[in-house]
């Protein structure tokens, strides 16, 4: 790192060299202040020297990851200087080479100034860094927050393993619900096909005993016989109201076809000839579009429904039904009303479950069954039955949304009628 | 109504196989209340239904059966393999087989008809239509329909 001299300065240091005198001559006579110069230049040349060493041994170590290399390059060279101008200072003692201790003080100086001027700039940035406690601390820190992701990314873990396992669960669960569901519209099926049997016999043999034995029975013996007649046909009525119920979507007969909606309420009403001659009824309906739907089952719909219009009557009433059917976006409303006894507000959901009945038997027959297949005729289709009356005695209408493009609830295309025979 | 038969004497062999006791007593009882002339054989299962119109063991010296009412749900052997037996047999295959059933299944149904059952009659529940039945059976079977002579002895 020597800085070069110009020419003609070199010269004239040359020039004049040879009348000085070595400082030695200054402490003649005093030879432990010669030495004490000595020793202490010496010791502090050696410092000087092993200074840089140290630093030039740690930029090695350290390369390319120190920031301010240059800058510690620069002052381990200002420490060099110094330390050889301790050195001049002992061989001046004796040699005097005062030309050469100048120019090495000068560039000494050169250096030093360098050296300054380079770390100034460097003090914001000096300044700007963190002390190896901060470093710590900021690690620390990180560290804390590390920690505190990865608890979360284990938490988000589990939660995601819980509920995957909650979705297989549910899925399981709906499996098991659709299974038992369908289980039990088999046992429904089945139970109400073999209790047909003995009830066939009950009802010939009760019929039997009524032909050939009637006349040899009197007062409580034809009592009971025609208990048992009634309580046959009531449950006669239930199995067939039952096997009705479990046969509603039953694979093997679902068949959606459109056809005029009149032509389908028109064969409904055939069976309720009797009834509504009896009664007087009266039964007009409205312009009646044409229906994509299982119509078999949409007559057994109107059927209930007509009957029910029928059968809850007030005494000596002359029932007047009337149905209609309008197009509400997607689906078609058919209202089937009547002038009837009506439904209690607080009843018009009850109406539709299972055997649930709001009148005794001996008042209006029935099974209990009938809306609840209408509802689930509905279900069926897609659609929704439900029921409004402005209440008792005031009638009651019966509403049917029907999709218009309906989606039949497929109920297990592989399980077909059991094929129950007796 | 009398019938051809009975005018000349000749009474027809039905074979009723039927397991449960009661609907056996009731169809019996029907059946006298048609007032036909007829010679009733019964079987309770349907391995005894095939040894009787077989012939077998027991059963040698039996009449063969004119016309036989096969219910399906009967124990050992089905009503169904009862009916594939006697339709692929040469000699008993032209005997006509009314399947008197409560069960009102398309696969019953189709099935009987696809193993040759002369027709399938579904049980009524009153006695009365029961009644009617066994008439029809009587008029239809025993008096329009020209039954078919027993096949000769092969062999």
């Amino acid at each position: 790192m020597a800085a070069p001299r110009a020419p003609g300065v070199t010269a004239s240091v040359e020039g004049s060299d040879g009348s000085l005198l070595p400082h030695a001559l200054s402490f003649a006579g005093q030879g432990d202040l010669l030495w004490l110069h000595v020793a202490a230049d010496a010791l502090t040349a050696l410092a000087y020297f092993m200074i840089p060493m140290t630093l030039v041994y740690f930029l090695r170590r350290r390369q390319g990851t120190l920031s301010f290399g240059w800058a510690i390059s620069l002052f381990a060279a200002f420490i060099l200087l110094c330390g050889t101008s301790y050195v001049l200072g002992i061989i001046t003692l004796w040699s005097p080479i005062y030309w050469a201790q100048g120019w090495l003080k000068l560039l000494t100086a050169l250096v030093s100034i360098a050296t300054a001027a380079a770390i100034l700039p460097l003090v914001p940035r000096l300044l700007a860094m963190r002390s190896p406690e901060e470093l710590a601390a900021a690690n620390q820190q990180l560290a804390q927050a590390n920690a505190r992701l990865e608890e979360t990314n284990h938490q988000l873990q589990l939660e995601m393993a819980g509920r995957e396992v909650a979705e297989r669960e549910l899925r399981r669960s709906l499996a098991d619900l659709n299974r038992a569901v369908a289980e039990l519209e088999q046992f429904a099926y089945i139970a109400s096909h073999d209790l047909q049997a003995p009830l066939r016999n009950i009802a010939g043999f009760v019929q039997l005993l009524e032909r050939r034995y009637r006349e040899r029975l009197e007062g409580d013996g034809l009592e009971f016989l025609d208990f048992i007649g009634q309580g046959v046909r009531q449950m006669k009525a239930l199995i067939e109201d039952l096997l009705a119920l479990s046969r509603v979507g039953r694979g093997a007969e679902s068949r959606l076809e459109p056809r005029p909606l009149a032509a389908t309420l028109e064969e409904a009403l055939k069976p309720l000839s009797g009834q509504i001659a009896s009664s007087g009824a009266e039964i007009v309906h409205g312009e009646l579009p044409v229906v994509l739907a299982e119509h078999r089952l949409l007559g057994q719909l109107f059927q209930n429904l007509i009957g029910n219009a029928l059968k809850f009557q007030g005494q000596g009433a002359r029932p007047r039904i009337e149905i209609r059917c309008s197009a509400e976006g997607e689906r078609w409303h058919v209202v089937i009303a009547d002038n009837g006894i009506g439904i209690p507000p607080a009843q018009l959901e009850a109406v539709f479950a299972i055997f649930r009945r709001l009148h005794p038997q001996d008042e209006y027959e029935g099974s209990g069954i009938g809306l609840a297949i209408c509802r689930k005729i509905a279900v069926h289709h897609g659609g929704e039955l439900f029921a409004t009356s402005d209440g008792e005695g005031r009638g009651s209408q019966f509403h049917l949304l029907l999709p218009q493009q309906p989606r039949l609830r497929e109920s297990r295309p592989g399980a077909p009628d059991p094929g129950v025979g007796a | 109504m009398p019938t051809d038969q009975s005018a000349s004497g000749y009474r027809p062999v039905i074979l009723l196989v039927e397991d449960n006791l009661a609907d056996l007593r009731l169809a019996q009882e029907v059946l006298k209340e048609a007032n036909m002339a007829h010679e009733l054989l019964v079987a309770r299962d349907g391995e005894q239904a095939m040894k009787m119109v077989r012939k077998e063991g027991e059963y040698a010296g039996i009449k063969r059966p004119d016309l036989i009412l096969l219910d399906l749900n009967l124990p050992r052997k089905h009503g169904r393999e009862v009916l594939a037996e006697i339709k692929s047999d040469p000699q008993l295959k032209r005997i006509p087989v009314l399947i008197l059933s409560t069960s009102k299944a398309e696969s019953d149904v189709a099935g009987c008809y696809d193993a040759h059952a002369n027709c399938f009659l579904t049980k009524p529940v009153a006695l009365d239509d029961f009644a009617v039945l066994a008439g029809l059976i009587r008029d239809f079977w025993l008096h329009w329909v020209q039954l078919p002579p027993a096949p000769q002895p092969q062999g």
